[in-house]
């Protein structure tokens, strides 16, 4: 299956064995893909890194935000999951286009996009089609259109903000770049301000326009979601990944606990249990 | 005194969005098209004709186009042209520049785009997956546009139907007589292997940038030079080559480096070819310059 679009662009079907793989090598350790995920039946549920478990319905799409970790459960699932990095999403407006589409929807990165309409599902197949044709310069092209309308179709998306443009636009998208990469060292608005070169009042000003947040709902997202992350794929202790993230560990777990209503410690060993659980499940029976 | 053909802008004709999915049946309805379109004139937008059933025609530039169904005729923008009184069946998609180059990556694609290069194209009903692929654009199109109120939103997925339903045709057009287009093919080739003959010296780049296959452009290269497309291109490396030991004073390491070659390979390279090493050669000439 190495239908690649320089990198960037992955479609599985839903029972590809090759799929668990691919979400254990890249999507959960910290490359920065999104994914989109269709789901035509399905016999249980799909968990994401909040507590509850997502009740998934039949004939739905789903839109998962980068660094948000995923376990799926072992599941008789028939649709699509399709993989794609921010790269891919290449130019600057389409971009824009994304982030602002997670930022105005779904705080915790997820959109559930509502039922699939029948021109969706014709997009999907379209998808599909256009991605097991050969490889030529035109399928980047052919793939980004078709996976922006299939979210521009969702009536349940909220598209306000999506065009607007102009410096705040360019501020906040800086900024969640600036994010995304520094947020566990740089605390202060003040590092982020002198990186962008406005003012205070500016980046607020852009945040609240744009996004409508604060600095500080931003950056702690950020933060909770790296957390989840390294608790539960990675494999260094509480008190490295609290060092990782810049905090003290007595404050980490104070945080922390103010979060997500339970310990780091516990949070890993209920999430350690699922993956043990769904582990055995698929050893017992590989299909 | 002769009369001047009628020039409409897309302003005159389309609606303000600048772009319109209407069948025949919808086009004989409106009363700007019953005034002009039996006589010439030229449109200054670009014209995708679907056509079904038997018995269409269309005229552009005096000749008289027959379009079998289920077949495509592409008219560019500003093209004489005039419908056909015989009433035809299908539907059309007409768009102006300025609706589909909202972005840089459109633009670029509407320039480069081949279907656009000549003054009319038609194309034959293809394989049973291309037809579908562009019932399945139309219908896409259409349902995006026939709405009361169209917002940015509706314009945007427009623009991205469009772009790909330029693209399925463009492929198509690729797949159908490669050696038709030959002449573009090979002017583009060499084009392009003036500006990366330095860098890029396998025939994958050039055919992947050419959106054909490797073989095809062999083909189309022997069919014009009797070499192959490698043999082309080494050949143009070998000459430049040439010209840089009879006209300037780099060194040869540096000439091997312009090139893009490994100093030792150039030499062999060089030798393989000419006979002589490229010092002799270069001796040999200025031997001969009094």
């Amino acid at each position: 299956m190495d239908h690649l679009c320089k990198n960037s662009f992955w479609l599985f079907s839903l029972n590809d064995p090759e799929l668990r793989q691919f979400y254990a090598e890249k999507v959960n350790n910290n490359s920065q893909l999104h994914h989109a995920i269709y789901i035509e039946k399905c016999t249980r549920d799909f968990s994401t890194e909040t507590k509850e478990v997502l009740h998934l319905r039949e004939n739905s799409i789903l839109l998962v935000d980068t660094y948000l970790i995923s376990i799926f459960y072992r599941l008789s699932l028939k649709g699509y999951a399709i993989i794609f990095s921010e790269t891919f999403f290449v130019s600057y407006e389409n971009r824009a286009f994304l982030k602002l589409l997670f930022f105005h929807n779904q705080p915790e990165g997820i959109i559930d996009m509502g039922c699939a309409s029948r021109y969706q599902k014709k997009c999907i197949r379209a998808l599909c089609r256009e991605y097991y044709s050969p490889y030529d310069d035109l399928q980047a092209s052919a793939l980004r259109n078709l996976l922006i309308n299939l979210f521009l179709l969702s009536p349940t998306v909220n598209y306000e903000g999506q065009f607007k443009s102009g410096h705040f636009l360019n501020y906040a998208l800086e900024f969640t770049d600036l994010i995304d990469n520094y947020a566990f060292h740089a605390k202060k608005k003040s590092f982020y301000t002198g990186k962008i070169n406005i003012t205070e009042k500016t980046l607020d000003k852009s945040l609240q326009h744009i996004y409508h947040k604060t600095f500080k709902e931003i950056l702690v997202n950020r933060i909770i979601i790296e957390s989840m992350r390294l608790l539960v794929f990675g494999n260094e202790s509480i008190t490295q990944i609290a060092y990782e993230l810049g905090y003290d560990i007595s404050y980490f777990i104070k945080l922390f606990s103010r979060w997500k209503g339970m310990y780091p410690k516990t949070l890993r060993e209920n999430y350690r249990k699922i993956l043990n659980e769904i582990e055995n499940d698929y050893q017992n029976s590989p299909l | 005194m002769t009369i001047k053909t009628p020039r409409y802008s897309s302003e005159d004709v389309l609606n303000s969005l600048g772009i319109e999915v209407n069948s025949f049946e919808e086009l004989y309805m409106q009363k700007v098209a019953q005034e002009m379109i039996y006589n010439y004139h030229r449109a200054s937008f670009y014209h995708i004709f679907r056509y079904q059933g038997e018995g269409n025609t269309h005229y552009v530039k005096n000749k008289k186009i027959k379009i079998i169904d289920n077949s495509l005729l592409i008219v560019n923008r500003d093209i004489l042209q005039r419908y056909s009184k015989h009433k035809c069946r299908g539907d059309m998609v007409l768009f102006n520049f300025n609706f589909f180059t909202s972005t840089q990556e459109k633009t670029n694609f509407l320039n480069q785009c081949t279907l656009f290069k000549n003054d009319y194209l038609i194309i034959p009903p293809g394989p049973g997956s291309f037809i579908s692929s562009i019932d399945l654009y139309f219908s896409l199109m259409k349902m995006s546009i026939k709405k009361k109120k169209i917002r940015e939103v509706d314009m945007v997925l427009l623009r991205n139907w469009l772009h790909n339903l330029l693209i399925i045709i463009e492929r198509e057009y690729h797949r159908l007589d490669p050696i038709r287009n030959s002449k573009d093919c090979i002017l583009e080739f060499k084009g392009l292997l003036d500006l990366y003959y330095q860098r890029e010296k396998h025939v994958c780049f050039y055919a992947k940038k050419l959106n054909i296959s490797e073989r095809k452009l062999s083909q189309i290269v022997y069919a014009v030079h009797s070499i192959s497309a490698k043999e082309y291109i080494n050949e143009k490396i070998l000459q430049e080559a040439l010209r840089l030991l009879k006209n300037t004073t780099l060194n040869q390491g540096e000439i091997a480096a312009a090139l893009g070659l490994d100093f030792t390979y150039f030499v062999k390279f060089f030798r393989k070819r000419f006979n002589i090493t490229p010092a002799k050669y270069r001796q040999s000439k200025r031997n001969t310059i009094i």
